[in-house]
Formats: structure tokens, sequence, C-alpha cells
């Protein structure tokens, strides 16, 4: 009985396991496929899922088709800028809301938490109008300041904050250390697990943005990786294997993160509190 | 240099008040240990002491300094935590260095210091290793590295030993002992483990409700409580304490004035099978054993006496002397020096024919 439990419990493991490859690798894999194939084997039916010859010259046909180098340059601009602004005003932020005491932090701290409740895409039309009268249309900062602080991101470093017991802060006054030097030395350390979970997220979003560079902008001047790659379908015609190709290109820097840093982004991830 | 005094000390919350004006004064080199039950006020007492609390009034002074307004880290202490607060992101050599670079002191001087408590302690294997991957008493070790290498004049320790296991407590309130013997410095430490505090306290100071009970050297508390709350609190079991009402007619003559409450430890009773105790010069009382635990050198009985008052009763273990089993009709006897009198404000009264007894 006992055996057969165990191996049921096996073959639950390798269904389930199964069933993630099947919702994670697959279009993956689809993707990096299609950017490879020629037209005939993207349209062929039933689908192929494999190609006989990799077709390499699809890369080179989406770089192109587009100022690839104008597009990444845009998005590393705004995504390094947003990580910068965040850094700035979220860990500032935070620490505040989580240790001092002062005149309306309820209040101000309410305003933050409501801020996660209001939709970008049901403000974006007012910000529009207000960049056209500030002159700030087709600017960096513009694609920048909306989201260098984020009511999340405040509410869970403030909590991270929060769990650091008092009396590691106590012991460390006893030290001598002043307050700088215990949010330098001390707090900051803590955090880092939080700190670059939120960085990961922020690195992510920023860099696959879409919607915002393309509803704020009417040139192609500060507009971004995703916003080009769009107009590869529109530039080019029917071709979804280069499309999928200039995909490819923008997922690398996201990949080669994930693989020098895995270690410490599934830590982040599964991080469970400070002990 | 590390006397420490409080003059008039003041705590409230709000409404609250923790400390009542609260005078106190813990000698240099001594080993003072506050004891209380939770929520006396103690751990504010040590708090305010290392200026990580304010108090509302009264005056502190360390080494005959008034420590108004100067920062915890410039009152020459240090201080252990009951959760050890070592800086989980540092190294063992990182947490004991952290307070030796905050004033500067040059790395080659730093390195020395840390090598010589980290000997003291036993730490030396550890030095590169983060607390996590510490025990207990590995992590306590370190916490206590960490006050020493500033050689402070005074040590404070807020239940330091209450997260270990009761070998490794034991084991550790010796090494504390000697580490004391050895540093010489001022030692305030705050336990609510009345055995802690007897096993390791030259001086100890027992208090509740923000105030002090009793002062006193561990001998004497034990066997002179200054009042019902000090007979109870120290001493496992704690002091039989009962009306006087009905003893009255079983006790020697004559009786100090004013009692209202008659004491005795549980092991100065003497148990005498299925027969009234010897008369003599003491109190004798008829009971039956309710129940019993063997603590292995001795024998605690629960006993009852016939007005179903309950009372501790402690002996030796004999192998000579048979268990009594539950239900067995006993006598005891205690004899009139091992009687302690308290008055109707539960303080103690001393009896005028005891001569040999200590006046407090």
């Amino acid at each position: 009985m006992k055996i057969l439990g165990k191996s049921a419990s096996i073959l639950g493991k390798i269904l389930i396991s199964a069933l993630l490859i099947l919702i994670f690798v697959v279009p993956f894999y689809w993707m990096i496929l299609t950017a490879v194939k020629t037209l005939g084997e993207v349209v062929q039916f039933p689908p192929k899922f494999w190609t006989d010859a990799i077709q390499w010259h699809n890369f080179k046909d989406a770089f192109d088709a587009i100022d690839f180098l104008h597009y990444t340059k845009n998005s590393l601009v705004i995504t390094a800028g947003t990580l910068l602004g965040q850094a700035l005003f979220i860990l500032p932020a935070s620490y505040a809301f989580a240790r001092y005491d002062f005149k309306g932090k309820k209040l101000l701290f309410s305003i933050v938490l409501l801020t996660m409740m209001i939709p970008g895409q049901l403000i974006f039309l007012p910000v529009f109008v207000m960049y056209v009268k500030l002159g700030l249309l087709n600017s960096y900062i513009s694609l920048i300041i909306p989201f260098a602080a984020n009511g999340l991101a405040i509410f869970m470093l403030r909590q991270t904050f929060m769990q650091v017991p008092d009396s590691i802060l106590e012991a460390a006054r006893l030290d001598n250390a002043g307050e700088f030097k215990i949010i330098y030395s001390i707090m900051l350390p803590m955090a880092v697990p939080t700190i670059s979970t939120l960085a990961l997220f922020t690195f992510i979003t920023s860099w696959n943005s879409y919607f915002f560079p393309l509803a704020w902008t009417t040139t192609d001047a500060v507009r971004t990786l995703p916003v080009g790659i769009q107009q590869l379908q529109s530039s080019l015609g029917l071709n979804p294997q280069v499309v999928m190709a200039g995909v490819v290109l923008m997922v690398v820097p996201i990949l080669v993160i994930f693989v020098i840093a895995r270690k410490q982004i599934i830590k982040a991830f599964t991080y469970m509190g400070i002990k | 240099m590390g006397e420490i005094r409080l003059e008039n000390v003041d705590k409230s919350y709000g409404d609250k008040e923790i400390i009542k004006s609260l005078s106190l004064t813990i000698e240099d080199g001594s080993f003072t240990v506050l004891v209380g039950p939770s929520g006396c006020g103690k751990s504010t007492i040590l708090r305010i002491i290392a200026g990580l609390e304010k108090k509302t009034g009264g005056n502190v002074f360390i080494g005959n300094k008034n420590v108004e307004g100067v920062e915890p880290g410039k009152r020459n202490l240090a201080m252990v935590f009951q959760n050890y607060a070592l800086y989980p992101t540092m190294t063992v050599r990182q947490n004991i260095e952290f307070g030796l670079k905050n004033i500067k002191i040059p790395k080659q001087e730093r390195d020395r210091l840390i090598d010589e408590v980290t000997g003291i302690v036993g730490l030396t294997a550890h030095l590169e290793k983060k607390p996590q991957f510490l025990s207990g008493g590995e992590r306590q070790r370190v916490a206590l590295a960490r006050a020493m290498v500033k050689k402070p004049a005074v040590f404070l320790m807020d239940e330091p030993l209450s997260n270990l296991d009761a070998k490794l407590r034991q084991q550790l309130r010796l090494e504390l002992i000697e580490l004391h013997n050895r540093l010489g410095a001022t030692f305030l430490y705050v336990t609510h483990d009345q055995v802690e505090a007897m096993s390791m306290g030259t001086k100890i100071v027992l208090m509740d409700n923000g105030r002090i009970m009793q002062e006193d050297t561990a001998h004497d508390i034990y066997n002179y409580p200054k009042n019902v709350f000090s007979s109870k609190f120290i001493g496992s079991p704690p002091m039989n304490v009962l009306e006087l009402g009905e003893l009255s007619e079983y006790l020697p003559t004559p009786l100090p004035a004013g009692v209202k409450f008659v004491g005795f430890r549980p092991e100065k009773a003497k148990i005498a099978e299925n027969r009234r105790g010897s008369g003599g010069d003491g109190l004798s009382l008829e009971a039956t054993v309710t129940g019993r635990e063997m603590l292995g050198s001795e024998i605690l009985y629960s006993v009852e006496l016939t007005n179903k008052r309950k009372l501790a009763v402690k002996v030796m273990d004999d192998t000579e002397i048979s268990q009594l089993e539950y239900g067995t009709q006993i006598g005891l006897f205690i004899s009139s020096r091992h009687i302690i009198f308290f008055n109707d404000a539960e303080e103690r009264v001393t009896a005028p024919y005891r001569a040999e007894s200590k006046v407090i």
C-alpha cells in the first residue's frame, strides 16, 4: 500500500511537472522555433514542431527593418532611469513609513496605497494632455516619472523594514552607529532579497513596456523596443518569423539576467522573511 | 567606574505607571540580578539605564555621571539581548567588529581585540560564519563577545539565556559567573527565573509592579524574605504561607506583635508518619498526602491540612525510607527557628524570641 501511495505521488509530480512544462516551456520554444523558420514553415498546416534549416537571417532582417539600436537605447535609458528613480523614491519612503513617526503618516500612507488601485490605462489621457501642456511630450522623463514610485513596492519594502526586530537597531545604537550607518550597514543589507525582487519586477515591466511608450509619444524619438518590434509587422507585411526573431532579441537581456542571477532570484522569490 | 545609581526614576506609558519613584544603587563590580514576574518593570529599568527608553522622571547616574541626554553608545555600557540581536547579514567577525569600527579603532587593534574575546568565549572557529549557521548557544556567545570587545564598565543583560535549552542554560550560567569574575565589570542581569537569579547574583533585586520588594544576597533573600511576595517568588516550590487564625494555638508563644501570616519553607517541614509531630519548640500540623513528585535527589509532596489548605513539603530522597503513598496521614513539624511571620501588610515581623535571626 505504502509503495503504491509513493508511486502515485511520484506520478502526480510528473503530471504536474508536465503541465508546467506545457504552460511555460512550449510557448517559449514556439517563439524561438518560429524565429528560425521560413515563412512557408510558419504558415504550414499541420504545424511543424522542428525546422529543417535554421534561418539565421531572420534576426538580421529584423535588425535591419527597424532602427533596432535606437529602440534598444531608449529601452535601456528608460529602464535604468526607472530603476534609479525607484531607488531614490521608494527606499526612503518605505523606510520612513516603517520606522519614523511623523504628522500625517497614516494619511500619506493611505494615499500611497490608493495609487495601487487606479489603473494606468484610466489616466493615460489626462497625463498625455498634461505632458503636451508641459512640453514633455517625446521626452525620456515623461516615460520615467510615472513609474519612479510605486505603491506596491513602497508597501512591500515597508513590511520588510518593519520586520527587522527593534533589538537589532538598539544593538546598533549601543554600538555607536548613527542613523545613516544603521540604514546603510544593517537595514539595507537585510532588505536585499526584497529589493532585488522589486528591481527584477521593475526591470521586466519596464523593458517589456509597450502601452505607455506608445500612448504617450507621437514620434519614434523615445519609443521603446516593444513598440519598435510592433512596427516590424507593419513595415514587413506578413512576416511572423521576422517579428518573432525581434521578440527573441528583445528577450535576450532578460534571459541573460536570469542565467547570471538565477540563485539570487530564486532566493528572493522564495524568501520568507528575516530570521 | 561601573556604579549605577537610580534616583526616584519614574516611567509611565500614558496613564499606566510602570516604574514608581524607584531608587537603586548597583555597586561597581557587582553581579546584580533584577528579578520579578513579567511586567514588573525590570526590563524597562535596564532599557532606561541603556538609554533605549526615556524615563518620565528622576535621574540615572553611571559611574557618578548623570547620563541625562547621553546617547546609548556613549554610556560606557554594552547590552546582551534575549534574542541575541545579531546583525544577520554580517559574519561573526563583522558583528563583533561593528562597534569598534564605529568608534574608529584601527584595524590592527580591532583584530587583536577580536582574537582576544573570541578566544575567551570559544568562537575562534566560527569567525567567518553568519549567525544563521550557528546554534543558539553559539549565537549568545557572539552577543557576549560583541559586548565584551568594547570593554565597557557595565554589562546589561536582558534575559540572555531564556531562549536556550535547560542544559545549555546551566552551562552558560557558570560561564557568565566566571566571566564576571574575570572581567570585574558591573553586570546587571534581568530575568524572571528565580533559579537563575539565585545562582548568579551577588546581589538580587526583587521587583513587583514597578517597585523594589527586596534587595539582598541570594542567601538572605531566601532565608529572610522581607515580605510575603518575596517569600513566594523566591524558592521552588514557594514558601508555604498560612493565615495565623486557628494555627495560633499550635505555635509557641510569645508571637511577635501584629502577626497575620505564618510561613515556612517546604524543606523545613519534618515528616513524622502516622502521628502528630513531636512537640517541642515549633509548629505541629496534621496532614494527608495528596501528591508526590520525584525530583531525583528530593521528593516533593503536596499535602492537605485538615482545613483543606494545601502545602508543599520537600524531603531528601532516602532509599532507607519508603515513599509515602497517597492518602497517608502524617504529622508535620516545623522548628520555630524556621517559622517566619508576616503582618497584615504582608511584611515580615521578627519573633521576639529569635535572638539569632537577622534583623532587617
